[in-house]
């Protein structure tokens, strides 16, 4: 009895940190070549909209994920545009990135189901299994693994971020580099959001990411910019999640009850810690942000 | 010489109408879309926010706020630093003074009191800030990172603060007390009851002296030097860490006002994430004000008409609905941002 309750809540926390750890995934890519990727957010809306919407359309659960991914490598192009081919600056176009999502979903949803609210529910039949997600997410964890580690795209990517000029010494230009990074990210970003509302829930609902767009972009530099890392910080955002959930109401003797809040803001914190270099390191691509 | 002069003061703005007027273009395009007359969406929109005296001081309490938060990111930006986190800063702000309206005692006189719970709001906003800012400056953590984490942060705290320690026993929503009713500031008779308080002129107050620093101080020299070149400001002596810092000190603390004036102006109370995004929307706010004491005036007073006129549409369309205001405030930014960079060398906005 114990130990599936222990594995009840282990599969809990997976299922939390599966579209975060997408989305840290997706940032990866991005960061590493140079580029900040703050519109993960906006991605992830989208994708979970995307995916919704052409679900209950197509009538399946893999056409979303489908449309989803096909949906943000446009995102993304679209965001290259902005950064590589205007140069404007990366923070104030992936907040434009992050509002278009949050203005224009409400707006595309009331044309298309004539409510801003909520996608119409996409049959039990259809919805994708609840260890998909989970499955999904640690393969994508080794796939970036290996194209980081073993393959050239992860060498130029690094190079990308960190050395750029040496790269166009070798004859590859950092700009093409960077579309294609930015490419995979929407495609990733937007399979995690496809995710929450595919796979975890069975319709999207206005706003549902609710700022995990942002929390993979603290995983991600909890992690250090490496993938097992980064996973590893999602996992702790989704214990710390399942533990402000299993604590309400609890009453420990000596503490009394302990506040999920404070709990929930843990990550954060350390995050934070890192950043100001208190505990370890976290050295970002020195190319960050100046390409 | 004089003709040029001149251009270079109204370019921003010509540039910054145009980018107005492709966002409501597409703003439109997209009303027209969904199948509603594009023409009478503008209409909705003008006639909801400037329609009635109600809907008039409704928009001074948006500009109220959206001047502060606009200024939030516009000061740090003179430095170079990119401060992101005016959401958190406003909901440290707004606690920080709910708390303080509450438990100062009742002898002191009011003028006095409001005075304390705005200087509460504008300090705790400025130190809570000042946490991403000197991080960057001193531990060279980015400060958008800092700033982004300090928002969750703020929203946990506040929460925690909220329904933990000073839930109101006469609510069910996640809310303070009622602060003393003369703690509230008095709402201006002629808006017929709309937030439109004094809080306004501090807002003003704010930006004039952010002009004053900029353009007639040897601080605003320092900062527009670290700003356009860290090298020469390191030459010339100056500390580019203190600059930075005290650069986005003082943006963060902008949010102070903001938070009070939602506090003290208009809920009466401490809410649970009352920022609702507008620290957010200080971003759109600076940017098309050039990041400019004048530009974010002016252009937080557009941002607050086109987002109480939009929340018209909710009534009066039926296809479309206040969202919409994000719509045209993202195209808004993206055109901006897209002509800053193709006019202007890096750094400035």
């Amino acid at each position: 009895m114990e130990s599936t309750a222990i594995f009840e809540i282990f599969l809990s926390v997976l299922r939390f940190a599966a579209p975060l750890i997408l989305a840290a995934m997706a940032g990866l890519y991005s960061e590493r070549s140079g580029i900040i990727q703050i519109a993960l957010e906006g991605f992830m809306l989208f994708g979970a909209f995307v995916a919704a919407a052409s679900a209950t359309h197509f009538g399946s659960g893999f056409a979303g994920l489908f449309c989803a991914v096909g949906f943000g490598i446009v995102m993304g192009l679209f965001y290259g545009f902005l950064v590589i081919q205007l140069k404007t600056d990366q923070i104030v176009s992936g907040t434009a990135v992050n509002m278009l999502a949050w203005g224009g979903i409400p707006v595309v949803s009331k044309m298309l189901f004539d409510v801003t609210s909520k996608t119409p529910a996409i049959d039990a039949s259809e919805r994708l299994p609840q260890w998909f997600p989970i499955v999904l997410a640690l393969a994508v964890v080794a796939v970036t693994y290996f194209v980081i580690k073993k393959t050239p795209f992860g060498l130029w990517l690094t190079v990308a971020g960190e050395k750029p000029e040496a790269l166009l010494a070798a004859g590859i230009r950092p700009s093409s580099v960077r579309w294609a990074s930015l490419m995979i990210t929407g495609a990733v970003a937007g399979l995690g959001g496809a995710i929450l509302s595919v796979c975890l829930a069975s319709s999207y609902t206005r706003n549902m990411t609710a700022g995990r767009g942002f929390m993979a972009l603290a995983g991600l530099i909890l992690g250090k910019w490496r993938p097992i890392q980064a996973c590893g910080a999602c996992i702790l955002f989704g214990v710390c999640e399942v533990a402000q959930l299993k604590l309400q109401g609890t009453v420990f003797p000596l503490i009394g009850t302990v506040p999920g809040q404070l709990v929930q803001i843990l990550p954060y914190v350390i995050t934070l810690w890192i950043l100001a270099g208190v505990v370890g390191e976290s050295r970002a691509p020195s190319k960050l942000g100046q390409s | 010489m004089k003709i040029h002069r001149i251009w270079t003061i109204l370019k921003p703005a010509f540039f910054a109408m145009v980018s107005v007027m492709l966002g409501l273009l597409v703003g439109s395009l997209l009303a027209m879309l969904a199948g509603e007359d594009p023409i009478k969406i503008i209409q909705v929109i003008i006639s909801g926010a400037f329609g009635t005296a109600h809907d008039r001081g409704m928009v001074i309490y948006f500009t109220t706020i959206l001047i502060a938060t606009g200024l939030a990111v516009a000061i740090p930006f003179q430095a170079g630093v990119f401060n992101i986190g005016a959401e958190g800063q406003t909901l440290i702000g707004a606690m920080s003074c709910a708390l303080l309206a509450l438990f100062l005692p009742d002898a002191l006189p009011s003028w006095l009191a409001i005075c304390l719970c705005f200087a509460a709001a504008i300090i705790a906003a400025g130190v809570w800030g000042g946490i991403a800012g000197g991080i960057r400056a001193f531990r060279g953590g980015h400060e958008v990172i800092g700033s982004i984490m300090l928002n969750f942060i703020a929203a946990g705290v506040t929460g925690w603060l909220v329904v933990g320690k000073f839930q109101s026993s006469d609510s069910q929503n996640p809310e303070t007390a009622m602060i003393p009713e003369n703690l509230k500031l008095a709402r201006f008779e002629m808006f017929d009851g709309a937030p439109a308080t004094l809080a306004i002129l501090a807002s003003l107050i704010a930006a004039a002296l952010f002009w004053v620093v900029i353009e007639k101080t040897r601080a605003g020299f320092r900062v527009k030097v670290v700003c356009q070149s860290p090298d020469a400001a390191q030459v010339a002596g100056y500390s580019v860490p203190q600059v930075r810092f005290w650069a986005f000190f003082a943006g963060s603390a902008a949010c102070g006002l903001a938070g009070a004036a939602m506090v003290l102006g208009e809920a009466g109370r401490f809410r649970m994430e009352m920022s609702e995004g507008f620290g957010f929307l200080g971003i759109p706010v600076a940017l098309l004000g050039r990041g400019r004491p004048v530009g974010v005036v002016l252009s937080a007073f557009l941002f607050a008409a086109l987002h109480h006129g939009a929340s018209a549409l909710d009534i009066e369309a039926t296809k479309v609905t206040r969202d919409l205001a994000q719509v045209i405030e993202a195209v808004v930014v993206i055109f901006v941002v897209a002509q800053v960079r193709l006019s202007h060398s890096r750094g400035a906005i």
